[in-house]
């Protein structure tokens, strides 16, 4: 028990870093460390170890689902394919961050973007800083099905795409830090972490057809632990927005206004 | 436009939307409480209400006094009958609406004790102008007709411009290329087809690894490569004058999105999805995103999309 706050703590840590690290470079600050625990693939005597860890990409790819989760998985199963691959040059991504920020993109560019985006720097028990990018174990690791030996370590609840994502790949258990209000699927909004109602148990609908799923996957679900260092993600988020409230424009500023409005009616 | 739609369907028989059922319908009458007061002190009286005992919001679409008089004659109908009355005219009174709670004290204000009479009022604000009329006779109602159900219905009715193009794509550019593709409704431009994704990422990487790359994923993801294009200056088009992910653009795909997929929509600021059930993929968990979880129009959430079913064979 003692052991696993410990773990929780440490590893959470590292999540929070990542996300700092998504910061310096104009990301919505959310990070997240993907640890494989106890399992035979594990070389070395190690007992858990860093298989990917990912930060928000949204800005730097256009895509706004590259979640920290998202390009977590992405990156131990296709090397980044959606992900590091799809980025914008530093350069490019940052400019156009800077005329809607004001961020000083120069101040971004000395933080050796590359290598933050790939490696959890100075972390012995990292992957990459133990096996290299082409090491036999690492492409052992890049099985799906290894992802259900995991657990993921992230800054924020997920929000209900990621949520459905970890789901989908069968993840063991996720630990995270805040909750997310807006669009947390594992509690806030919806329960995406408990196991799956079987389609066929509900009520026979008319017009689908249900029958034909009844054969079909449902998620077995994954165990949760939240408010780990939680107080640490809130003030890593809050330091961002409160930066994009300074540098936005008044247009902007009035269309968010709006889009509430939108709502209320 | 001469469409000769069911008043409350905001759906063809071709496309089907998906709407979460209604949570529970507001009665149309409910009981509440008036008191009676002399016109003299209507308008001091029902200031103080305003400021200590404000309508609740459940009442909030109704005046606060009415005149039972006026409401009578409303109700006959008969402009000449007042000869009579005006002889042996009772005291004229207003009545005065106070809420749900009986047990409110009024005393702090009024210089009387008053008599809180139970009153039928209308339970919700008027789906239409006809309902308006009614709800009239039972208690003065505001009625604001562009906030009206009616009127939002008929904003939200497909018209035969968008069913024609919404039919052509999903023929010939989902149902018999079985793909996910983003189309610009201004002019109906295929803007991203989730085949011509799923080849430039094979290319660089082994995304069938990925269970998360799939088809509406590749789809979104090939409107990223377009706005990165214009990042970088390499085109010329909607992107480097500032489009946004999916802003106003529409998303057909020939199988209901899961729950990932539909939030990832959601993300990409999509306007409308469109689906053909046709196809399954049994390794999927959280399915039926839209016709089961209703992802597209969950409260609270800072951007929504309309959805649609498909039903190919209505047409003839
Ligand atoms: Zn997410």
């Amino acid at each position: 028990m003692e052991k696993q706050k410990e773990d929780d703590a440490h590893y959470m840590v590292m999540a929070l870093q990542v996300a700092k690290a998504a910061l310096s470079v104009g990301e919505v600050p959310v990070g997240c460390v993907l640890v494989l625990k106890d399992h035979l693939s594990i070389p070395g005597g190690y007992e858990s170890v860093v298989i990917s860890h990912g930060a928000n990409q949204v800005n730097a790819t256009r895509d706004a689902t590259r979640h920290a989760e998202i390009v977590a998985i992405d990156r131990i199963l296709t090397l980044g394919t959606s992900s590091d691959q799809m980025r914008l040059a530093l350069d490019t991504g940052m400019e156009q961050y800077a005329e809607s920020s004001g961020f000083q993109h120069r101040q971004a560019r000395q933080k050796h973007w590359e290598d933050r985006w790939v490696n959890v720097a100075g972390n012995p028990n990292h992957w990459k800083n133990q096996f290299g990018w082409k090491n036999k174990t690492y492409v052992e690791l890049r099985s799906p099905e290894v992802l259900q030996n995991c657990e993921l370590y992230v800054t924020c609840e997920p929000c209900i795409m990621c949520s459905s994502a970890l789901a989908t790949v069968g993840i063991k258990r996720v630990i995270f830090g805040c909750k997310n209000d807006r669009f947390g699927g594992c509690g806030s909004l919806l329960h995406l972490h408990r196991k799956e109602e079987s389609l066929c148990e509900s009520s026979a609908n008319q017009s689908l057809d249900y029958s034909k799923q009844s054969s079909s996957k449902v998620s077995q679900g994954y165990t949760i632990t939240s408010g780990i260092l939680e107080n640490e993600a809130i003030a890593l988020l809050r330091s961002f927005y409160d930066r994009e409230n300074i540098y936005a424009p008044d247009s902007k500023r009035k269309r968010k206004l709006g889009d509430n409005e939108d709502l209320i009616l | 436009m001469s469409l000769k739609s069911e008043e409350t369907s905001t759906s063809s028989d071709v496309f089907v939307e998906i709407r979460k059922p209604q949570a529970e319908e507001r009665p149309r009458t409910v009981t509440a409480f008036m008191m009676s007061i002399e016109p003299k002190q209507c308008s001091k009286i029902v200031k103080q209400l305003a400021q200590v005992l404000p309508l609740p919001e459940s009442l909030a679409h109704l005046k606060r006094v009415r005149n039972p008089q006026k409401m009578k004659k409303q109700a006959e109908s008969l402009p000449n009958n007042n000869d009579e009355s005006e002889k042996k005219k009772p005291k004229m009174m207003l009545q005065v609406l106070i809420g749900h709670d009986k047990s409110v004290s009024l005393s702090s204000f009024l210089s009387f004790e008053p008599t809180l009479e139970e009153v039928t009022v209308p339970g919700r604000p008027p789906k239409s102008d006809a309902e308006w009329k009614e709800f009239n006779h039972i208690w003065p109602t505001t009625f604001l007709p562009l906030r009206s159900e009616e009127h939002h219905e008929k904003l939200l009715a497909l018209n035969p411009d968008e069913i024609e193009q919404m039919t052509n794509i999903m023929e010939e550019q989902v149902r018999s290329k079985m793909q996910v593709v983003v189309v610009d409704p201004t002019d109906g431009r295929v803007i991203s087809k989730s085949k011509d994704e799923y080849a430039l990422q094979r290319a660089v990487g082994d995304i069938d690894n990925n269970p998360l790359a799939t088809p509406v994923l590749l789809a979104l993801q090939g409107v990223s490569r377009m706005e990165r294009q214009a990042a970088s200056k390499k085109s010329k088009d909607e992107f480097s004058k500032g489009q946004y992910l999916c802003t106003g653009y529409d998303l057909y795909a020939p199988y209901e999105p899961t729950i990932f997929e539909a939030m990832s929509c959601l993300h990409h600021r999509l306007r409308r999805l469109v689906y053909w059930d046709g196809t399954e993929n049994p390794n999927t968990v959280w399915r039926n995103g839209l016709s089961r979880h209703y992802i597209h129009s969950l409260p609270g959430t800072n951007h929504r999309y309309r959805s649609f079913q498909y039903f190919p064979g209505s047409t003839d």
